[in-house]
């Protein structure tokens, strides 16, 4: 399937999916802005990587993902994840569980 | 030539006590083969203020969006989790038109809403005669999501 690709004003990529009611090419000149250009929608990003569309780029007209800005998308993830990670460390360390701890505090 | 149209079988009667089957008329499911549908209000189906003048159903991904049907769609844009355009193919007289959605819960069960996307910044601009752009949130946090199914449907 064919589909259209531009690069939004924060540097992110935008697919845009026709409905067949007008042919490609007009779409691509009504909905997108000028540079858009026409894939086959294999090419996009698979696999994890799909999962990361946030930190697509358009570059010389093949989206690659850009690993520093999938980093940082990871890293959002991971933070709350450690930092839970962490108390359950501190309370392992004084011998209480979570759920020891929960009902102390109510 | 009158017609009569009786109330609990609907049939029609011509003025010569002729019935639409007597009259050797054939029984054909109703249709519009010139001029355009009208109604009481003097409104037609492309002004009538109480038609959708465009409807979209599809499913978000990460990435693109899969189309299940649509009218007066041109095309739906992934601008990012959460973040979807619709564009018209027909577009409207001005930016003031109504959208009603409604949207499936995503992929970790979470009930989503869907709105216009007046955020009206950089990126995602208000609605304007020819696209509209759309939000899914998880409704308990505000959180943009992709739910499994989006529907939207647009009023003037």
């Amino acid at each position: 399937m064919q589909v259209i690709l531009h690069t939004t004003q924060n540097g992110n990529v935008a697919v845009t999916v026709p409905t067949g009611e007008l042919p490609i090419n007009e779409v691509l000149a009504k909905d997108c802005p000028s540079g858009a250009i026409i894939v086959d929608d294999s090419t996009l990003p698979q696999g994890s990587d799909a999962q990361f569309f946030d930190a697509w780029e358009l570059v010389n007209g093949k989206v690659v993902v850009n690993e520093a800005k999938k980093q940082a998308i990871i890293d959002a993830i991971q933070a709350p994840i450690t930092a839970k990670a962490s108390s359950l460390a501190k309370l392992t360390a004084l011998g209480l569980s979570e759920a020891e701890v929960k009902a102390l505090v109510g | 030539m009158s017609t009569i149209i009786n109330g609990s079988s609907p049939s029609i009667t011509f003025s010569d006590s002729t019935t639409q089957t007597t009259a050797g008329l054939t029984a054909a499911s109703p249709t519009i083969t010139s001029g355009s549908l009208t109604f009481p209000d003097a409104t037609t189906q492309s002004s009538g203020s109480g038609v959708a003048k465009a409807w979209v159903n599809f499913n978000p991904s990460a990435g693109s969006v899969t189309l299940n049907a649509s009218y007066n769609v041109s095309s739906v844009t992934y601008s990012g989790t959460g973040y979807y355009v619709v564009n018209f193919t027909n577009a409207f007289a001005d930016n003031k038109y109504a959208s009603a959605g409604a949207a499936s819960p995503d992929s970790g069960a979470y009930t989503c809403v869907v709105g216009t996307n007046e955020t009206n910044n950089a990126v995602y601009s208000a609605q304007t005669t020819t696209t509209c752009p759309i939000a899914a949130v998880r409704s308990y946090s505000n959180v943009l999501s992709n739910p499994y199914v989006v529907c939207v449907a647009f009023y003037r």
